[in-house]
């Protein structure tokens, strides 16, 4: 049975074998972006957390916080399909959780902890029956 | 052209030759010197035992002018004999074109949701269906200018009457031309209906907008029904509808039915549906929301999942088997929304009917998250 921890729209699917061992041939390339806490230049860093998911309208986030989260190193990476192109939604598709447990927040969610390991990250979908097409939740 | 391949094919044609308007003649040799083919309307034009062949190139013999030739005539009528030209429909709807056969050609691009087996020529030529694919689309057509009601489809191996109509042997025998003969008239139909039905929606649409500006000018909603939210194509008009109504009220107003209860994360799950009125050509006959609470908020909000389409077939988009529902099943429902159900196989392609295939063989659970906020 898969692990999972859904957090609001997020959804985070513990993996059964290593990102890269089995992800890489499943879907092509992947781009590794590590986000340890003192890198600030990179997607997903903003000035005192990791933002994995974030509101269009409200700027909620499903973030790590530094606060929250000492010692912890998380590595977010994006899925190349195999043209090459990633994929439209900002949040990664797969994460990499060392020196854990890491705790996610968001402004309307309680707290979780997500132990060590390697996840797959995505969002609850719902069904637009005016524009007949799913669509993802935006918390 | 017409009048060449006639002139050919009397009996006196071997005394003739042809003059263009610069008194030279329009005669070629082909290239083993046997037999000549006249140049005319772009095409090489030669008369083998009886039978006049058309070829795009200048042929190297009668055989190879035989084997590729856009079209052949007789006295009974001109098309496209088996084994013989290219084997395309896409050939024979040229020849009534370079025939000059007085008529119209058709081809609509608008698809209409499928009940017939999509069959391809391989599959006619052995008599064989995949029930897996079904669909209605509109074979290119053709209808002569005096009997505009009458449509023929264009189909390999066809053979025409000298008025341009299919011959009796086409009409009869062509397994090609009888299944898109079935094709064309269920598209025919299709479309008759859905105009129908865009007519009775632009009408609802209209009567509710309506309603709405009248309600948005006195500030009375109470003539205001909203159960008409979804016959409301204007999103601007919907976004109204939206305003003034919660999406509780608008889904209430539909008389949902719960079709499956269930008590999963510490928290209540009612699966509802309505029957849809979106979209009478959708392949789906209710609309499903899963009704939850809200374990952070306390709140009971209502989520949209994909349908549940029984003995559904559809391999392509939204509708497609592997993206609705396997069950009518809060379950399954939640299964849907978390997208627990992988069709991804570990090869590096998959057709859409390979990923519906994929999907019937995946263990279809849904997994209860072990920490949820």
């Amino acid at each position: 049975m898969m692990k999972k921890y859904q957090h609001g729209d997020v959804l985070i699917k513990k993996l059964t074998s290593p990102i890269k061992e089995t992800k890489i041939e499943e879907y092509g390339q992947l781009k590794g972006q590590e986000t340890d806490l003192t890198d600030k230049n990179k997607r997903w860093m903003q000035e005192d957390r990791v933002v994995i998911a974030e509101g269009e309208v409200t700027g909620h986030a499903h973030a790590f916080n530094f606060d929250n989260n000492p010692n912890v190193k998380i590595t977010l990476y994006k899925n190349t399909d195999r043209y090459g192109e990633s994929s439209q939604s900002d949040t990664p598709d797969f994460m990499r959780i060392t020196g854990g447990p890491a705790t996610i927040t968001h402004e309307e969610h309680n707290p979780i902890q997500i132990p060590n390991g390697d996840y797959e990250v995505s969002q609850v979908r719902e069904f637009d029956y005016i524009s007949l097409e799913a669509r993802r939740v935006v918390d | 052209m017409q009048e060449i391949v006639k002139e050919l094919l009397s009996r006196f044609s071997f005394i003739k030759e042809r003059q263009n308007k610069n008194g030279r003649y329009n005669k070629f040799y082909a290239r083993n010197g046997k037999f000549w083919c006249y140049r005319a309307f772009g095409k090489y034009i030669f008369k083998h035992k009886g039978v006049v062949y058309a070829t795009w190139s200048l042929p190297d013999s009668a055989e190879e002018g035989m084997k590729n030739s856009i079209f052949s005539c007789d006295k009974t009528g001109f098309g496209e004999k088996p084994k013989q030209g290219h084997g395309s429909s896409y050939y024979v709807t040229y020849m009534l074109e370079h025939l000059q056969i007085d008529h119209v050609s058709k081809h609509h691009s608008v698809s209409i949701t499928g009940t017939i087996m999509s069959k391809n020529s391989e599959m006619i030529e052995k008599g064989v269906e995949d029930e897996k694919h079904r669909a209605i689309y509109c074979p290119q057509y053709y209808y002569l200018s005096n009997e505009p009601k009458v449509k023929y489809p264009f189909c390999v191996n066809m053979w025409f009457n000298w008025d341009g109509s299919p011959s009796k042997d086409t009409l009869e025998n062509n397994e090609y031309y009888k299944y898109s003969k079935a094709m064309l008239n269920a598209y025919l139909e299709g479309m008759r209906m859905r105009t129908n039905r865009m007519a009775t929606s632009r009408r609802a649409d209209k009567k509710a907008i309506a309603l709405v500006d009248r309600a948005e000018l006195s500030n009375d909603w109470s003539n205001v029904d909203a159960a008409d939210t979804f016959n409301i194509r204007n999103v601007s008009t919907r976004r109204k509808m939206l305003s003034h109504f919660t999406v509780e009220q608008i889904v209430a107003a539909q008389n949902p039915e719960t079709v499956d209860t269930d008590e999963l994360n510490g928290s209540k799950y009612e699966l509802i549906k309505f029957p849809q009125t979106v979209d009478e050509n959708a392949p789906f006959t209710h609309c499903y929301y899963l009704k939850m609470l809200n374990v952070s908020t306390g709140e009971t909000h209502l989520e949209g999942v994909a349908p549940y389409i029984e003995n559904n077939d559809t391999v392509f988009g939204p509708f497609a088997k592997r993206n609705t529902l396997f069950s009518e099943t809060v379950q399954a429902a939640l299964a849907w929304r978390d997208r627990d159900v992988k069709d991804k196989s570990d090869s590096s392609y998959q057709s859409d009917g390979e990923k519906n295939k994929t999907f019937d063989k995946a263990v279809k659970v849904y997994n209860q998250p072990v920490a949820l906020s």
